[in-house]
C-alpha cells in the first residue's frame, strides 16, 4: 500500500514540471521508501498519479538498477565493480562477502538480513575499493577491514534480537 | 546551373555516384530510397520518429567524422556524397548481423516469419557467412503470451524497439515496454498485465523477425504459399486498406496495405483478424424455403427459392399494393449492391419503402450548407485540427483507426475534448473531459450551441439558428437540468474555445443519434460548426462517424424512405425502417444483409408479416425467421466499391473462390428482377458503378479501373459542381 502522504507528494513534485511523467523517477523513490521495493501496488500508484501506464512505469522502474524488483534485506551492500574498484581487488573482496554472508551477488538472504549486489562506480574511485551499506559509504576495503563491517553487522543483529527478546531466525539455539 | 538547382528548394546529394534532390530534412535512408538504393534497417520505420538502436543501416558519409554513420538518422545536406557499398560499410553491416544472430536461436524452419524476415534477407544480402561465436546462446522459455491474441520469443528478438515505440509513439498506450537493459533487457508488459490494445497486430506486422506472432496465424501458412490480394477491411466505416492473405480458399491473415489518407498503414485488431465469419463452416450453401406457413426452412434449389419469392411478392402486391412490401438494405454490401437493392423494390416492385439502420439525420441534407449529411473533412486532415471535439463517440471502439489519427494531431498540437457519457481510452490524453448524463448528447449539443451563438464576433452568425434556438429557451433550460450546472459549466466554456478555435473538428457517432432526446444532436453540432466558421478550413470540420464500412455507400445509393441516389427527394417518400418493422400494413419483408431482429425488443420480425426473404452469409436471428433464405457472399468472394466515413470510394476484389452454392447479392438481385419482368443487361459490378456514376454527383466520372488500388476521395465534387 502506497500512502496518501506519499501521493500526495508525488503529485506536488509532478506539478513541478511542465509535462508529469518527468517526476516518475523520483516518484517511484518515494514509492519505494515506502514498502522498501517497488511493488505492483507503487507501479500502480505512480501510474496513477502521473497519468502514465503500469507498462511505462515499470519499464523505468526496471531499467535502473537502484530501484528493487523485490524486497531487499535489512542492509544493502553495494560494492563498486568498474574499473577502478576492479584493479583495486573488488573481485576478491565480492568473493569474500559472498562466503560470510552465505549469498551471491544479486541474492537477498534467506533470514532477510542482507543483499548483495555489485554495481557500476560510485564515484569514488580516489577511495576505490568501496561499497555502500544502505547508502552509507565504505572506503578504502581491505579484506581485514570486510572481515571486521561483516562481525560488526552480525553483532548489530544480535543485538536488535536481544533487545527484541528474541532471537533473530536462523541463529538457533544460542 | 548550380544557381538553378539551389533556388529548387530541394536539397542535393550524390548517393553511390547517383544525384538526387530530396526535400530539407529527408533522411539518407529516404534519399537512398528514392535513388532506388535499399539500405537495410531494423530499428526504423518510416511512421516513427527515427532511434538509431540497430545499427544496420550504415553509411559512409564524406567528409563527416567517425564513419560509418547511420542512414537512418542523418539528415540530408547540401552536397553530402553518401556512399553505402564501401568495405567499410560492408564491414559494419556484417559486424551488427553477427552481433545479432549471437543468441538467435535460428529455428527458422518453424518460424512463422521464415521467408519474409528481414533478419533473414539481411544475413542472406550483407552477413556473414559464419559466426564465430561458439559459447552457449542465452535462452528464454518460448513463446510467452504477452494477450491472447500476440505471443512473444524473446530469443528470437533483436531488441529494435519498434514493437514498443508503437506502443509509445502510434497507439501511446505503452501497452508492449523495454524492461531492464543491458544484456537483460526484453520486451514485456508490467508483471501481471495483458498487451490488450486493439491495435496489438500492428506489432507483429511491423516486427522485422518473428519475435511477436499472432495466436491467429501461428503455423498456419508459409509466406509463399499465400495469395495476396488487395482489399478493404469490411469490419467499420474507416475502411482500411487491407492485404487479404489466402491459402486455398481460407483467409489466413490480414495485413495492412499502407493508404496515407485513411489508415496511415495501421489496422485494428478486429480489421487484423475478425474475419472467422467467412470462413465458418455454418455459413450458408443452399437456399433454404419454408414451404408451410409455419413449418420448417428446407434446402432449397435457387430455382425454387427465387420462383417462391417472385409469386409470393407478386401476389401480396396484387392483394395489399405495392406499398405491402417493405426493403431493408445493408451498411456492409457494396455500392453496386445496395443500388441494385433500391432498385429492384422501387421499379420492379414499385414500392417506396426502402431504409437500413442508420442514425438519424433530419432530411436528406444539411439545411445550412445544403450538403449530404456526412463527415465535412477528409481523415488525413485530423492532423491539422487545433481542437477535436468528440461528442457521444468513442472511435477506438468502434472506429479504432481513427482513434491513431486522433492521437497523431494530439502529437501535432491539438487539444483533445472527450463529451461522453463513459469513459473512453482517449480521456487519459484529452486536455478535459466532460462527463454526460446518461441520453445527454442531445442536450450538451444544445448546449454547446446555445453558448456560441452568445458569443460575439462569430464568424458566419445564421439568423436561421438564432431564432430556432434562442426563440425556445425552455429547451436549454431543459438540457441545463439534465447536465447540472458544473457540465453545463464545462460545456459553455468549451463553446467559447471552439467559436476562438483556429481549426476546430467536431465528431460524433451516428448511433448516439437514436438515443433518447438526441433527435436534433446532428443539426445542432452541423450548426455549431457552421456559425464558429469551423467547416470548410484546413483541419476543422464536422460530422457523423458511421458504423459500418459501406454505411455511408448505403445512404448514398438511396437506401433512405425519402431519398433516391443523388439524394434526390423520393415521392413519395416510403415508410422508415422502424414502421416497415412494426407496421402491419406491410406484408412482406425482402431483408439484404441486415439483422433487424436485434433491433426489436423481443426480435420478432413476423408479427403482421406474411412472407420474409434473407439475403445472408450465416442463419442470424432474421434468417431464421424468414421463409426464405438466399445463401450470399462476403466481401472477400466478390468485386465492388464501398464508400468509407470521409468518402473514399474503393473497391474491393475477389480474394477467394465463391463459397460453392452462394451467390454475390447482386447477382441474386439480377436474377430476382429478371423474374419480376424487369431483365438488366449489367455484365458485372462494374457496369453498375457506370449506371451509378452517370446519375449521381458524389459518382460522377468514376470508374471500376479508376479507383484503382487506394480508391478516390470524392466528399467534396459535389459541391465544385453546384
Ligand atoms: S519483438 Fe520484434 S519489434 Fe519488438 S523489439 Fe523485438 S525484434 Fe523488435
Ligand atoms: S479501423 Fe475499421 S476499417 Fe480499419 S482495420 Fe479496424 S475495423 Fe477495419
Ligand atoms: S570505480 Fe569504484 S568508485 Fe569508481
Ligand atoms: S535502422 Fe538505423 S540504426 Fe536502426
Amino acid at each position: 500500500m502506497i500512502s496518501e502522504q506519499a501521493k500526495q507528494r508525488m503529485r506536488e513534485l509532478a506539478a513541478r514540471y511542465p509535462v508529469a511523467r518527468s517526476a516518475v523517477m523520483p516518484a517511484l523513490y518515494i514509492a519505494q521508501a515506502e514498502e522498501g521495493y517497488v511493488s505492483r501496488a507503487a507501479l500502480e500508484a505512480v501510474a496513477e498519479v502521473l497519468n502514465m501506464t503500469v507498462d511505462d512505469v515499470e519499464s523505468v522502474a526496471t531499467f535502473y538498477t537502484m530501484y528493487y524488483q523485490r524486497p531487499p534485506g535489512k542492509k544493502v551492500i553495494k560494492v563498486c565493480n568498474s574499473i577502478s574498484c576492479y584493479l583495486r581487488g573488488c573481485d576478491a573482496l565480492i568473493e569474500q562477502l559472498e562466503r560470510r554472508l552465505r549469498i551471491k551477488r544479486g541474492e537477498t538472504s534467506p533470514d532477510g538480513r542482507y543483499t548483495l549486489l555489485t554495481v557500476e562506480c560510485l564515484a569514488s574511485c580516489g577511495t576505490a575499493p568501496v561499497l555502500q551499506v544502505n547508502d552509507e559509504f565504505v572506503e578504502n576495503l581491505t579484506p581485514e577491514l570486510v572481515d571486521r563491517l561483516v562481525d560488526q553487522w552480525e553483532a548489530e543483529f544480535q543485538a536488535e534480537g536481544q533487545s527484541q527478546g528474541r532471537s533473530p531466525a536462523g541463529a538457533g539455539g544460542c | 546551373m548550380a544557381e538553378e538547382a539551389k533556388n529548387d528548394g530541394l536539397v542535393h546529394l550524390t548517393i553511390d555516384g547517383i544525384p538526387v534532390a530530396v526535400p530539407p530534412g529527408t533522411l539518407v535512408w529516404a534519399a537512398a530510397k528514392q535513388a532506388g538504393i535499399e539500405i537495410p534497417i531494423y530499428c526504423y520505420h518510416p511512421k516513427m520518429p527515427p532511434l538509431g538502436a540497430c545499427r544496420m543501416c550504415f553509411v559512409e558519409i564524406e567528409k563527416m567524422p567517425k564513419p560509418p554513420q547511420t542512414a537512418c538518422t542523418t539528415p540530408v545536406s547540401e552536397g553530402m556524397v553518401v556512399h553505402t557499398k564501401t568495405e567499410k560499410v560492408l564491414k559494419a553491416r556484417r559486424g551488427t548481423l553477427e552481433f545479432l544472430l549471437i543468441n538467435h536461436p535460428l529455428d527458422c524452419p518453424i518460424c512463422d516469419k521464415g521467408g519474409e524476415c528481414d533478419l533473414q534477407d539481411f544475413t542472406l544480402r550483407h552477413g556473414p557467412g559464419a559466426t564465430r561465436f561458439d559459447l552457449r546462446k542465452r535462452h528464454y522459455p518460448k513463446p510467452i503470451p504477452v494477450s491472447d491474441r500476440v505471443l512473444l520469443d524473446r530469443e528470437r528478438c533483436i531488441l529494435c524497439q519498434r514493437c514498443t515505440r508503437f506502443c509509445s509513439e502510434i497507439s501511446m498506450d505503452n501497452g508492449l515496454v523495454m524492461i531492464n537493459r543491458g544484456y537483460r533487457m526484453e520486451v514485456g508488459t508490467a508483471p501481471g498485465q495483458a498487451f490488450d490494445s486493439i491495435f496489438s497486430g500492428n506489432t507483429v506486422e511491423i516486427c522485422p523477425v518473428g519475435a511477436l506472432t499472432s495466436a491467429k496465424y501461428r503455423f498456419k501458412a508459409r509466406p509463399w504459399e499465400l495469395k495476396r490480394i488487395p482489399s478493404v477491411c469490411n469490419n467499420c466505416s474507416v475502411g482500411c486498406n487491407v492485404r487479404i492473405d489466402v491459402r486455398v480458399d481460407k483467409i489466413m491473415r490480414q495485413m495492412s496495405r499502407c493508404n496515407d489518407d485513411i489508415d496511415d498503414g495501421w489496422l485494428c485488431d478486429r480489421g487484423r483478424w475478425d474475419f472467422d465469419y467467412v470462413n465458418d463452416a455454418q455459413r450458408l450453401r443452399t437456399p433454404l424455403v419454408r414451404r408451410q406457413p409455419g413449418g420448417v426452412l428446407e434446402p432449397a434449389g435457387w430455382g425454387e427459392a427465387l420462383g417462391m419469392i417472385a409469386e409470393r411478392l407478386r401476389t401480396i402486391k396484387e392483394r395489399y399494393g405495392a406499398s405491402a412490401i417493405g426493403g431493408i438494405g445493408s451498411t456492409r454490401t457494396t455500392n453496386e449492391e445496395a443500388y441494385l437493392f433500391q432498385k429492384l423494390l422501387r421499379e420492379a416492385l414499385g414500392t417506396p419503402n426502402v431504409d437500413h439502420h442508420h442514425g438519424f439525420f433530419p432530411g436528406l441534407r444539411d439545411p445550412l450548407t445544403e450538403r449530404p449529411w456526412m463527415l465535412t473533412t477528409a481523415i488525413a486532415d485530423f492532423e491539422r485540427a487545433s481542437h477535436i471535439v468528440l461528442v457521444a463517440s468513442d472511435p477506438y471502439e468502434r472506429q479504432p483507426i481513427l482513434n491513431l489519427r486522433i492521437k497523431k494531431a494530439l502529437k501535432a498540437g491539438a487539444r483533445i475534448y472527450v463529451v461522453n457519457e463513459s469513459p473512453t481510452e482517449l480521456d487519459r490524453l484529452a486536455t478535459r473531459v466532460i462527463r454526460l448524463p446518461q441520453h445527454g448528447a442531445g442536450a450538451a449539443a444544445r448546449l454547446l450551441l446555445e453558448a456560441a451563438l452568445r458569443q460575439e464576433n462569430l464568424r458566419n452568425p445564421s439568423e436561421e439558428v438564432r431564432t430556432r434556438v434562442l426563440g425556445t429557451p425552455q429547451e436549454t433550460r431543459q438540457a441545463e437540468a439534465l447536465c447540472g450546472a458544473e457540465t453545463t459549466a464545462a460545456l459553455r466554456e468549451l463553446a467559447r474555445e471552439i467559436a476562438a478555435a483556429p481549426a476546430a473538428l467536431i465528431l460524433y457517432d451516428e448511433m448516439a443519434t437514436l438515443a433518447p432526446g438526441c433527435a436534433n444532436l446532428a443539426p445542432d453540432l452541423q450548426a455549431l460548426a457552421v456559425i464558429t466558421g469551423n467547416i470548410d478550413r484546413p483541419g476543422a470540420g464536422v460530422g457523423p462517424l458511421f458504423e459500418d464500412a459501406n454505411s455511408l455507400g448505403a445512404r448514398d445509393m438511396g437506401l433512405l424512405p425519402d431519398s433516391l441516389p443523388g439524394y434526390r427527394p423520393a415521392s413519395p417518400a416510403g415508410l422508415s425502417y422502424q414502421e416497415m418493422l412494426t407496421s402491419d400494413a406491410v406484408k412482406a419483408l425482402y431483408i439484404m444483409g441486415a439483422n433487424p431482429a436485434r433491433h426489436l425488443a423481443d426480435g420478432n420480425l413476423r408479427r403482421g408479416k406474411e412472407f420474409i426473404v434473407v439475403q445472408e452469409i450465416l442463419l442470424t436471428e432474421s434468417a431464421q425467421q424468414a421463409d426464405v433464405v438466399l445463401p450470399a457472399l462476403s466481401y472477400a468472394e466478390k468485386d465492388g466499391s464501398m464508400t468509407n466515413v470521409d468518402h473514399h470510394v474503393q473497391a474491393i476484389r475477389r480474394a477467394l473462390r465463391p463459397l460453392p452454392g452462394a451467390r454475390a447479392d447482386w447477382e441474386i438481385l439480377m436474377d430476382l428482377a429478371a423474374l419480376l419482368g424487369h431483365p438488366w443487361s449489367y455484365e458485372g459490378p462494374e457496369d453498375v458503378l457506370l449506371e451509378i456514376a452517370a446519375q449521381h454527383p458524389l459518382y460522377q466520372g468514376l470508374t471500376w479501373e479508376g479507383l484503382g488500388l487506394q480508391g478516390v476521395r470524392t466528399g467534396e465534387v459535389e459541391v465544385a459542381h453546384a
